[in-house]
């Protein structure tokens, strides 16, 4: 490998003018990513103007720091507010706000950098190491293999369920089918839709996730009479030895997942961080702390999606392909600058492109300088009385609602799962089967779908192929594992089924 | 803390929000001085976008507003309507009102496709928009591997008739215009290829076919040019009339003996009803623009290619199109 190049990416970098950009662009992105529903996508498209007139290195290197700065940022309102900041931030929700509730908010959202940082370095090393290999590994993951891969995710529902099983199944039945809303892939007419154009491609998952965490949190604190604020407690800002000794797990299993996810076209952020929480449910030393404020719950999925954000980028600067949506605006500010992002391009403009590498380095840096000092203006904000504090939180979700298609019908949306949420936590039925469901559902219909139109039918396929068979084995291990201990249990107590069942409609 | 340190946070906060509100703003501006000589210069001007942000068509059309916006002396804001292949953008732009001042993107097929398919439910007809403009003309190109025995349509053909539904491939959607080039040469051969739709778009069929999932890519010049100029994929015919400028040396299928023609064509419609005097402004502007030899250049570097079309000739040109996109929509949806 020829480090050279990136040398001289730095000395390109290294300039006045390009520091400030990237500077700007993390502060900015940050800001973006505080805004619920106004994730990196809508946030980098909006800001795109601002880096017209700007030399093309220049404005991809600020666009490109406006992209992970959100994923920085996207964290910041679901650990104070309960509300993501954006969809791969959601899972973030459970154990982050529980740790605003202790108190515990500044450790939060400082491992919550220091995770992001984590991941967002390991990717990038990636990306300068070995990323042709890397690329040509993601694109192994063809229809059956992505399909496997969402069957695998599915099965830590049984990870999610906490006390109940059955209320557990219900959250992830209704977040089935609600995914099932929109156009049929393969047959192209409108499902569930009623006729409303905007359903057609399902309903917006974010303002399902904002309404359900945020207004649900809100309203449920208005019926108890409770302070909307969870607590104006603030204690440490930065996390202790001790929660960095916990987090380092975490950490680097997060930003693996996130990482070897963010290699294959296709994947979002979000089924990154839920896949990383779902793991932290299965091989976290202290996994039975998980929801109830658990600094793994934080670690691992914000890990998890900056390294996907940063290693969605390796298909981009390899093979010409967008990974994610937000890889796409991204693309779409090379091509306007002149460059077309592919092989072709470290032929064509190299210096361009390896000052945009050196960047990511730099702009990973300074996003954790930027991020940990600002924690203490974050948590500010619960200093709010809460009366204030409440109105400002449902503007926040209006406003974050309406921005992620500019549509009053999301702000419906957000309203109706709003008080939703707060039937769910009256029945205390858990919410992260939802999300895991309405996340994971249209991936895996779509590529079951895909993988059926390959072989012409044949369920085979997902058998016959290496990757797919080991990656359904292993859903298929972890979900009967937990199944056949449960049964066995059952036995030795003959009335406990009975029991449980009183215990599900007492608690 | 102090009370007046949070009232500043949460002062940032709101501003913050309205800001983000505002940019997002798609309300209709005012269009009161109608007989205004300069008419559109000060005004602020709104240009739906069917489509994500960062996608073909959004850096088609930003590309054009920048220009546009110097032509006219006004502001052009760019709303991203995406969603339902366009349909929502298509019935927003419908029922904008018809002050010039809002026009959105038009994608041939989908906004044919979207009307003559009943069970998408559409509101609208292409009556009720006012055509000004086609931009950028993207035909289909046919990619296969470069290692497989395939170097020329007829050799593909000849394969996919003789093995029907063996020979897998990738379209970037359903009804779309891959999908339309692969029934397109269907039908005109005796063909028969195995569909498999990418409908989050041509970002993942392109990976498909990378990844080898897939035995042949139904592209547009656009998305598969990176592949074949890196010999990723070796481009077997082009869905068009004559060879196109970005891939020279590639033969159409008209000079190999199938005479079949698919392109996407992305230009611009303004609400019917609009006042004659402000469509001819906004159509000359375009047609300034898109024929000049910059933006020709800048389009290249997009790897698109532009084709102007006028009012009246962009309209008749969609109107011949109707029955085969009616055909087209049928089948797609028959041929699983």
């Amino acid at each position: 490998m020829d480090l050279s190049h990136l040398i001289g990416g730095f000395g390109d970098v290294l300039t006045l003018q390009n520091l400030l950009l990237v500077f700007a662009g993390c502060f900015l992105g940050t800001l973006i990513g505080v805004l619920p529903g106004v994730g990196p996508v809508a946030g980098t498209a909006i800001l795109i103007p601002l880096t017209m007139g700007l030399d093309p290195a220049g404005a991809i290197i600020m666009l490109a720091a406006i992209f992970y700065g959100s994923q920085y940022g996207g964290t910041i309102t679901s650990v104070l507010i309960n509300t993501p900041g954006e969809a791969a931030s959601a899972i973030t929700c459970i154990d982050g706000y529980e740790m605003t509730k202790q108190g515990r908010s500044g450790i939060a959202l400082g491992i919550a950098a220091i995770g992001s940082f984590v991941g967002g370095m390991l990717a990038t090393v990636g990306l300068v190491v070995a990323a042709a290999p890397l690329a040509s590994l993601g694109l192994e993951v063809g229809p059956p293999e992505f399909f496997a891969l969402m069957v695998l995710g599915m099965s830590l529902l049984v990870g999610l369920a906490g006390r109940s099983m059955v209320r557990a199944l219900i959250s992830g039945a209704i977040g089935l089918l609600l995914a099932m809303v929109g156009i049929d892939p393969v047959e192209g007419r409108p499902r569930f839709a009623f006729g409303v154009v905007h359903f057609f491609d399902g309903i917006e998952f974010v303002a399902v996730l904002v309404g359900l965490f945020g207004l649900g949190e809100i309203l449920a604190n208005l019926l108890e009479s409770r302070s909307a604020s969870p607590t104006t407690k603030v204690g440490r800002l930065l996390p202790t030895k001790r929660d960095l000794q916990d987090s380092r797990g975490p950490i680097a299993r997060g930003s693996l997942v996130g990482f070897l996810l963010g290699l294959i076209p296709g994947m979002t952020g979000s089924v990154s961080s839920l896949l990383a929480y779902g793991a932290e449910r299965r091989f976290a030393r202290n996994r039975d702390r998980l929801g109830k404020g658990a600094i793994e719950g934080v670690a691992s999925p914000e890990s998890a999606n900056n390294a996907h954000a940063n290693a969605a980028l390796i298909p981009l600067f390899t093979l010409g392909i967008p990974g994610s949506p937000t890889v796409a605006v991204l693309m779409g500010a090379f091509l306007m600058n002149g460059l077309t992002p592919g092989p072709t391009m470290f032929q064509s403009d190299p210096d361009i492109a390896w000052a945009v590498i050196a960047s990511l380095f730099v702009g990973n840096v300074v996003c954790l300088v930027l991020n940990l000092p600002l924690i203490r203006i974050w948590t500010m904000f619960l200093k709010i009385p809460t009366s204030l504090l409440t109105v400002i939180i449902l503007v926040f979700l209006v406003v974050g609602s309406y921005s992620i298609n500019n549509s009053t019908i999301d702000v419906m949306v957000m309203f109706a799962f709003g008080i939703v949420g707060l039937f769910f936590r009256r029945l205390d039925i858990p919410l992260a089967p939802l999300v895991l469901t309405l996340i994971l559902g249209p991936f895996m219909e779509e590529s079951l779908r895909q993988s059926l139109e390959l072989s012409l039918g044949e369920f085979s396929i997902f058998f016959t192929r290496p990757i797919s068979l080991t990656l359904l084995v292993l859903a298929a291990v972890i979900f009967l594992v937990p199944l056949v201990r449960y049964l066995l249990r059952d036995k030795s107590q003959p009335t406990s089924a009975m029991s449980r069942m009183r215990e599900d409609v007492e608690v | 803390m102090t009370m007046s340190n949070s009232m500043r946070v949460a002062a940032v906060a709101l501003v913050l929000a309205f800001a983000a509100s505002a940019c997002a703003q798609t309300g209709p501006a005012s269009g009161e001085n109608a007989t205004d000589e300069d008419w559109p210069a000060g005004e602020t001007m709104t240009l739906i976008v069917g489509y994500e942000a960062g996608g073909t068509t959004d850096t088609m059309a930003r590309a054009l507003a920048k220009k546009l916006e110097e032509e006219l002396d006004a502001q052009i804001q760019v709303v991203n309507q995406d969603g339902a292949g366009g349909q929502r953008a298509y019935t927003e732009l419908a029922n904008a009102e018809p002050d010039g001042l809002t026009f959105g993107t038009v994608n041939y097929p989908t906004i044919l496709s979207t009307i003559v398919d009943k069970s998408k439910g559409a509101t609208f007809t292409l009556d009720d928009f006012q055509l000004v403009a086609n931009h950028v003309n993207d035909p289909r190109v046919t990619i296969v591997h470069p290692d497989s025995q395939f170097k020329t349509a007829e050799d593909l053909v000849t394969y996919a008739k003789e093995n029907p539904r063996e020979l897998t491939g990738a379209t970037s959607g359903l009804s779309g215009g891959g999908h339309f080039s692969m029934l397109k040469l269907e039908e005109a051969t005796g063909a028969d290829f195995a569909p498999v739709h990418f409908n989050d778009g041509q970002a993942d069929a392109s990976a498909a076919f990378l990844g080898d999932h897939v035995d042949v890519y139904f592209a547009s010049i656009g998305d598969g040019l990176e592949i074949i100029r890196s010999g990723e994929g070796r481009p077997v015919g082009v869905a068009a009339q004559k060879r196109n400028s970005l891939l020279p040396d590639v033969p159409t299928y008209k000079e190999q003996g199938i005479d079949i023609e698919e392109a996407g064509m992305r230009g611009y419609a303004l609400p019917a009803g609009v006042p004659k005097e402000r469509l001819d402004i906004l159509s000359d502007a375009m047609r300034k623009i898109i024929t000049s030899e910059v933006h020709q250049t800048e389009l290249r570097k997009l790897s698109l290619q532009s084709e102007y079309m006028g009012p009246a000739a962009y309209k008749d040109w969609l109107m011949e199109q109707m029955p085969t996109v009616e055909h087209f929509t049928q089948l797609s949806k028959t041929d699983q």
